[in-house]
């Protein structure tokens, strides 16, 4: 004969099944507890209660079942009894101790139980549809991009804890809010989302994973461009040409609208009139910077720059080339 | 004894450099508009070379030359090509070879180009030296490299005249159409219109600058005429392709049809007159059908 006495979360339900089986004179058997799903409306009206049903097999002989349920402090807060082999009432997420006894047809009673601890828990999440909210691409100046998670009330659950997990399943961030949503600001990436019912006194129902993926794409960084300087063209006044600006006699590379999170990277390359091979001459990082002095480029022959912008977490821009001469003085 | 070995090597490739050397010489090319200074009977003694010490000053600069690196074998090999271009050969390969080098110019073909001038005489070298930094230089004409080693080359190598007389005139002229109180085209232009007027200095002895200011002053100063300076200048070549009485005859020819009584045309008409009668400055060429005439029938 065994008692089932079904509620998921039920802690020591063996030892509480073998005390009912003790008492039966039946050795061996388990319990379970489980938490039938509650209409929203009942769970709205009263939220931090969550609905139990206790079901056992029965006893032969048995004509009353108690239950008697305590606070960890003792204190006894409900009996019950019945003639059937189930219960069904609502309590509190929390953590209680139950101890049971059966009575014949006399209605004696046997000895209760030993007193067995068990949490109720507060109910899952409910999922609806469309529960990410995203526009799938990091905002370039922070890096990340934004994420709204939405879900269903969860009886007994007064907070939420919202876990994103990346593809490693490794969790890199974990928020605890009041609401049914979340927002979050998420760097490039895939990612999977749970969310756990918190009840009082922290306790937690199963995770509900958010159903699809969070992606996350990363942008790419705008090509930085030279701000070419315009004069008077030397063999035709009347039109203009544009050249890099000069620093002390040495071209200087000044880039219009320079990022303010990125790094604009370049190299400086040399090569020979007629020659085909591009020979570097430097490399160059500019930080915030908004001009480049390339010192190097003294030598007269071709040059060419090649720059482009870089940050941690977005894409390389496209590269910007710009070809320049550099003549001798005299001869 | 490692040069002796190194001129012993060369003997192999004295023949290729020969072969290398068959272009036309520069005195065969300053003739080409100029009666030969002797009669054919009278034969000038054969010309000499120096080169032995052509070679020795070639060579002693190469094998020192840390860019081009060449070792005393390659450099022996190389100052022997550079002896091939006889008097003077050495120091016109280092002027073309160095200006090119401090250009930017990769040192394999600043190294072709040296070679090119140690065969070619000094005129020619100058012309070259002289037209490409006038051309190239920021605080000059400041062209791009490619057209300024074209002109270059136009201008000196393959020039068809007197290399003198065209260098003379390219400076001249481009002085001309930049000066303020000249003609003040922008630089681009002025070199444009230089190069265009230049192609036709082979056909004037000593050259062409002096006719074109005359020709020039004529077409800018005639009320008759009218033009503005680019026209002006425009149709300088436009005449001067017909030689040195080309300017002379357009001159007389508009001057008489606009002002003699005996032919009665209008302005544009004279222009036209002018124009045929410089292009008929030069003879007709038996194969060359004059456009005035009716094709003769065939019998």
């Amino acid at each position: 004969m065994k008692l089932l006495l079904r509620k998921n979360s039920l802690a020591g339900r063996s030892l509480f099944g073998a005390a009912l089986l003790a008492l039966m004179g039946v050795a061996g058997g388990g319990v379970s507890w489980a938490q039938t799903p509650a209409p929203a409306t009942q769970a709205s009206r009263d939220h931090l209660k969550v609905p139990v049903e206790l079901e056992w097999e029965e006893v032969p002989g048995a004509k009353i079942y108690e239950l008697e349920f305590q606070n960890l402090d003792g204190k006894s807060i409900a009996t019950f009894r019945s003639s059937s082999s189930v219960f069904k009432f609502k309590f509190k997420v929390g953590k209680y101790r139950v101890r049971s006894r059966v009575a014949d047809e006399r209605k004696v009673f046997g000895v209760w139980s030993d007193l067995q601890e068990f949490t109720v828990k507060p109910k899952e999440i409910t999922v609806p549809e469309n529960s990410i909210a995203t526009k799938g691409v990091i905002d370039p100046k922070t890096l990340t991009g934004e994420v709204v998670f939405h879900w269903g009330p969860a009886p007994g659950a007064g907070q939420f804890l919202v876990k994103v997990m990346n593809e490693k399943d490794e969790v890199v961030k974990e928020e605890l809010v009041e609401g049914l949503s979340c927002k979050m600001h998420l760097e490039a990436g895939n990612y999977h989302v749970s969310v756990t019912a918190v009840g009082p006194q922290g306790i937690q129902s199963d995770p509900v994973n958010l159903p699809g993926k969070v992606v996350i794409d990363t942008v790419q960084l705008a090509k930085p461009v030279i701000a070419l300087e315009e004069v008077a063209d030397p063999k035709n006044p009347k039109t203009k040409v544009q050249r890099l600006s000069q620093t002390r006699g040495l071209p200087t590379v000044r880039w219009k609208n320079a990022s303010a999170i990125a790094d604009t990277v370049g190299t400086l390359e040399y090569a020979y009139f007629f020659g085909e091979e591009w020979l570097p001459v430097a490399e160059f990082v500019s930080k915030n910077a908004k001009e480049v002095i390339l010192e190097k480029a003294t030598k007269p022959g071709r040059y060419r720059i090649s720059a482009w912008a870089e940050a941690s977490g977005l894409k390389k821009s496209e590269v910007t080339t710009y070809e320049f001469v550099v003549k001798p003085t005299e001869y | 004894m490692k040069l002796r070995g190194a001129v012993f090597l060369l003997v192999f490739c004295a023949l290729n450099a020969q072969a290398v050397a068959e272009v036309k010489s520069a005195q065969e090319r300053e003739n080409t508009y100029s009666p030969p200074l002797l009669p054919q009977e009278e034969k000038a003694a054969p010309k000499t070379c120096e080169s032995f010490s052509e070679f020795k000053e070639a060579y002693e600069v190469l094998v020192r030359d840390a860019d081009l690196a060449l070792g005393e074998e390659k450099a022996a090999r190389l100052a022997l090509r550079i002896s091939r271009g006889c008097n003077g050969s050495a120091k016109r390969f280092f002027k073309a070879y160095d200006m090119m080098k401090k250009t930017g110019v990769a040192l394999t073909r600043a190294v072709d180009v040296g070679l090119e001038f140690s065969r070619l005489d000094d005129e020619r070298l100058k012309n070259f030296n002289e037209v490409f930094a006038k051309m190239y230089l920021e605080n000059s004409f400041d062209f791009d490299f490619a057209t300024a080693y074209k002109v270059s080359f136009e201008l000196s190598r393959d020039y068809e005249g007197k290399a003198r007389d065209v260098r003379e005139d390219f400076v001249k002229l481009v002085k001309f159409c930049t000066q303020s109180d000249k003609a003040s085209l922008p630089l681009r232009q002025c070199a444009e219109l230089a190069l265009k007027i230049v192609n036709h200095t082979p056909k004037f002895a000593g050259g062409l600058y002096g006719e074109f200011e005359k020709f020039y002053s004529f077409l800018r100063t005639d009320k008759r005429i009218g033009l503005s300076v680019i026209e002006a200048l425009n149709l300088v070549p436009k005449v001067f392709a017909y030689g040195p009485k080309a300017p002379e005859n357009f001159r007389k020819g508009l001057e008489y049809a606009t002002t003699s009584h005996k032919i009665n045309i209008d302005h544009t008409n004279a222009v036209h007159l002018a124009l045929n009668l410089a292009r008929h400055s030069l003879p007709l060429e038996s194969k060359e059908e004059d456009p005035h005439e009716a094709p003769s029938e065939k019998k």
